[in-house]
């Protein structure tokens, strides 16, 4: 694309220097080829090679233009769409591209063929307070247009209405015009501005205009024992209770400022608690016999996204449309809406429990700490009862002593033989060795001991019981 | 009585972490995928920004020909801008299976969609948890809407609801520009963030039609971005607005009847979404195996014990300008799980992202495991699993000297006393002479 570019460039000042060539001719005929082959859009149209080659090829083909006397072969459309391109992009930050771009306006702005004029709203909301519409309608580079202006205004149900335009005094690329008296007999809506600026051949544009009417919300009364009148925009000053089986009917007029019927986009309820963070709307019917609007809140049916938390709840009207000076969010009060525990714990039973698969939200805060608790040991009877028992328990050997006492038990027969006192020391030792178990030994150890002494026990044993047992049989002979 | 304990002493150490160890690949090599090439002028700044962050961005038309995001089953990309709302369908080998396959395989994502939302962009919205409104359904906002840049039909809407995440929206807190379509938002998918709402005057619909049904989507719950961090960590952060990231957002003074007009936050809000998006901020990892030991010890030992002080500890790292440095965070927290979690403990920051946590192992044995799953909104999942078996209390372990069974010992010890004085009674006793009279 650029070759082209460069083509033009040089073909220039040769044109402008006398030469006449077929060649020439051609090539600035190939215009129409480049832009047929640009990127278009429904808005913009630009060669697919960028800004800075873009801005050129245009450059240099309207400086051939210029020399060639003759009009580059491009349709307006195709003009102004390159003009919208350039402004798009007159927030560039390269230093490339603002010089690009801002070369390129310059061009498209003074040039003998084809001049696309920007229309920029400056003020297109109109209201009894300031009737005046405004547009500023430039080149592309932002210097005033300078060129007779028609305009028409249209909406789409009424015929057009020419309308004159005057030029600011101060700046030449201002126009306004009294938009609320123009509309006086047609009312309060969007009206859509045709401006073409045709001695220069420059294409038409639309701007939104808008009148601004002024509101009036009057409420109605209601058809129910408790109906309340409200006075847009205060709101009630007592609060309300509801229970679960009511409704909240909500009804009300819009007019403009000439008491004509208005109807808004925007007509919602909008249900409120901070604490939980719950919002729900309810759309407001309009109903074109009686020209009210009216807001039906059944509380059984707005329950399951109130989650039928039993609380304090705000209600506001929000009216809201593109022909409104400024939206209504008008607090109308706030409502004690309650709901049984029976009815709440149905419904929330009703919910389809939320799938866990992949965890839940509760896994991305912090969760509650557990802490384990260790069984408690069981109780056990008091020390004193323990006590007794030691007492009981060896009251059998106390009793044993005392009988052998009484009853004279002696050991006077034990012969005073080295072996016997092996043999009673090693009972003695297994003794010991159980309690030792009983304090410190493991089992193992103690089979171990028990083992050695148990060996010694059984050789002195035998050797002393033979001796006592000899012993006896001669004594008795 | 030492019996050798015969326990299954298998230790298996998990350590799930699906963080990358090694740093992010810097630069991140980027796709963008715009609707004309105009878009590189008008949206310059953004992509100057991430270029300044040493993204090396590739710009292709979104239908050129012969676009494709792998190679031989390898990502070429780590990142993809998706700039092309209206397409009706990608060039190349590019569908929303090649693009759903890509964010499995840890790619991130950005997509911007507008009030014309094609079909591929619509359909990979809804797979990543985010609906898209109907075609040519507006955001409209009566009350918030720039008053300058809006054309009339109170589309260009103004809202500070952005997320109280630093890591996501940044630190700077101001009002944001918006135009476009509104998203809803999949609320049993756990892994989607509600990124940017509107305000709760804003509802969507088609602008030139009377509101006979009700909107898909009204008030504050109105996503105009969302994000969505995959279970692999992989990023996709929805825009309903490419105007957002346009120049003209970024540089422009919002707007408000009744109120001074402010600079937008414009800027600040996509360049620091783009960046966590693209994994330059909320970033994660566990530095080294987690140490677990007796209390005064510092070997892992094979098993534990029931009643054990137990001291664990874990350091992670967060990437923060590209160094990693230890986490601040304070609110990780330990499980000590055996099917259920028996504990579950707050760890200490120590200082330098060492997370430590003290405690007695419970009466109850069996095979647990330390479990830290940390997920927070904006950081990557920290998942650290480690195997260990607890046993009962040996025999020798149990106590010994109860009061209350003295009543049994003393009886025993009065046998073995009576015992040893009755064998020496009744070998040595000699009869009294009286006997022997009779």
């Amino acid at each position: 694309m650029d070759s082209y570019g460069h083509a033009f460039a040089a073909f220039a000042p040769l044109v402008a220097a006398g030469a006449k060539d077929a060649v020439l001719a051609r090539t600035f005929e190939s215009v129409e080829d480049i832009l047929a082959q640009a990127e278009e859009t429904e808005r913009l149209l630009f060669l697919s090679t960028g800004l800075s080659s873009t801005s050129f090829v245009i450059r240099s083909a309207f400086d051939l233009a210029a020399a060639l006397n003759k009009a580059p072969p491009a349709k307006p459309a195709q003009i102004t769409k390159l003009a919208r391109y350039f402004e798009n992009n007159v927030h560039a930050s390269h230093i490339e591209d603002v010089h690009a771009t801002l070369t390129a306006l310059s061009t498209l702005s003074n040039n003998a063929f084809f001049v696309p004029l920007a229309i920029t709203p400056v003020a297109i909301r109109a209201s009894q307070q300031s009737p005046r519409v405004s547009v500023r309608v430039t080149k592309a580079n932002g210097d005033a247009a300078g060129v007779p202006l028609t305009v028409k205004l249209v909406r789409s149900a009424s015929k057009p209405v020419n309308v004159a335009l005057t030029a600011d005094a101060s700046d030449a690329s201002l126009y306004s015009f009294d938009l609320v008296e123009l509309v006086s007999a047609s009312g309060s809506g969007v009206y859509a501005l045709e401006i073409s600026a045709s001695p220069a051949g420059t294409g038409k544009q639309s701007v939104l205009c808008q009148a601004r009417p002024k509101f009036s919300v009057s409420p109605f009364p209601a058809a129910s024992s408790k109906a309340v009148d409200l006075k847009f925009p205060a709101a009630a000053s007592s609060k309300f209770s509801v229970d679960f089986l009511q409704k909240i009917i909500v009804r009300f007029s819009l007019t403009d400022a000439k008491d004509q019927p208005f109807i808004a986009h925007q007509v919602f309820a909008r249900v409120s608690n901070a604490r939980n963070d719950v919002e729900h709307f309810v759309i407001g019917e309009h109903n074109a016999q009686t020209n009210q609007y009216q807001i039906v809140l059944d509380i059984s049916a707005i329950a399951e996204a109130l989650d039928a938390a039993s609380d304090d709840y705000e209600i506001s009207i929000i009216v809201g449309d593109a022909g409104l000076a400024s939206a209504i969010n008008w607090k109308i009060g706030t409502f004690a809406i309650s709901f049984p525990d029976s009815f709440k714990a149905t419904l929330l039973a009703a919910r389809k429990p939320v799938s866990t698969v992949g965890g839940s939200r509760a896994d991305f805060a912090t969760k509650k700490e557990i802490h384990h608790i260790f069984r408690v040991p069981e109780k056990r009877p008091p020390i004193i009862v323990s006590t007794v028992f030691i007492g009981l328990v060896l009251a059998p050997a106390a009793f044993l002593l005392v009988a052998w006492g009484l009853i004279g038990a002696n050991v006077k027969n034990m012969s005073f033989h080295p072996i016997a006192h092996v043999f009673h020391a090693s009972i003695a030792g297994i003794l010991l060795i159980l309690v030792l178990f009983w304090l410190h030994l493991s089992f193992f150890t103690t089979l171990k001991y028990l083992a050695l002494v148990g060996i010694v026990a059984a050789a002195s044993g035998n050797h002393t019981l033979r001796r006592i047992a000899a012993a006896r049989e001669k004594a008795s002979q | 009585m030492r019996i050798v304990p015969v326990l299954l002493a298998l230790t298996a150490v998990l350590a799930l972490t699906s963080l990358s160890r090694a740093a992010p690949r810097v630069p991140g090599k980027t796709l963008v995928l715009l609707e004309n090439y105009s878009l590189r002028q008008t949206h310059s700044t953004f992509f100057r920004q991430l270029q300044e962050q040493d993204f090396t961005l590739s710009f292709a038309l979104a239908d050129e020909k012969k676009l494709s995001l792998s190679s031989y089953g390898d990502r070429i990309y780590d990142n993809l801008i998706i700039f092309a709302p209206s397409a009706e369908e990608f060039g190349g080998s590019l569908t929303v299976r090649s693009i759903l396959d890509f964010v499995d395989h840890g790619g991130n994502v950005i997509v911007a969609g507008s009030s014309s939302i094609g079909e591929p962009i619509r359909e990979f919205g809804s797979e990543c948890g985010f609906e898209f409104d109907e075609e040519s359904a507006a955001v409209i906002d009566h009350i918030n809407f720039d008053s300058k840049l809006d054309n009339g039909e109170h589309t260009t809407i103004v809202t500070d609801q952005i997320i109280d995440n630093k890591l996501i929206a940044g630190t700077n807190k101001g009002r944001v520009l918006f135009r476009g379509v509104g998203l809803v938002q999949d609320l049993s998918n756990p892994l989607t963030i509600r990124v940017l709402s509107a305000e709760s005057t804003a509802y969507t619909y088609f602008t030139d039609e009377k509101i006979s049904v009700a909107p898909h989507v009204v008030g504050s719950k109105t996503v105009l971005v969302g994000a969505l961090q995959a279970r692999n960590n992989a990023r996709v952060l929805f825009s309903g607005s490419l105007d957002l990231f346009s120049d003209e957002f970024f540089n422009a003074q919002v707007n408000v009847a009744g109120a001074t007009a402010s600079p937008s936050a414009n800027r600040d809000f996509a360049i620091s979404a783009a960046l966590w998006t693209f994994k330059r901020s909320g970033i994660l990892r566990v530095s080294g195996e987690p140490k677990h030991h007796l209390a005064g010890q510092t070997t892992v030992p094979e098993l534990y014990t029931v009643f054990d002080q137990i001291e664990y500890s874990l350091r992670v790292e967060e990437l923060v300008d590209r160094n990693w440095v230890g986490y601040q965070g304070n609110d990780m927290q330990l499980e000590f799980v055996m099917l259920n979690p028996y504990l579950r403990l707050t760890l200490n920051n120590t200082g330098d992202g060492v997370q430590h946590a003290s405690f007695q192992a419970p009466d109850v044995y069996g095979v647990f495991q330390f479990r830290v799953d940390y997920k927070r909104t904006g950081y990557t999942y920290v998942q650290v699993h480690n195997q260990i078996p607890v046993r009962p209390l040996q025999n020798t372990q149990y106590e010994r000297f109860i009061f209350s069974a003295f009543p049994y010992y003393a009886s025993a010890f009065s046998m073995m006393g009576g015992l040893f004085v009755f064998s020496l009674v009744f070998l040595y006793h000699r009869e009294a002479p009286a006997t022997k009279k009779n």
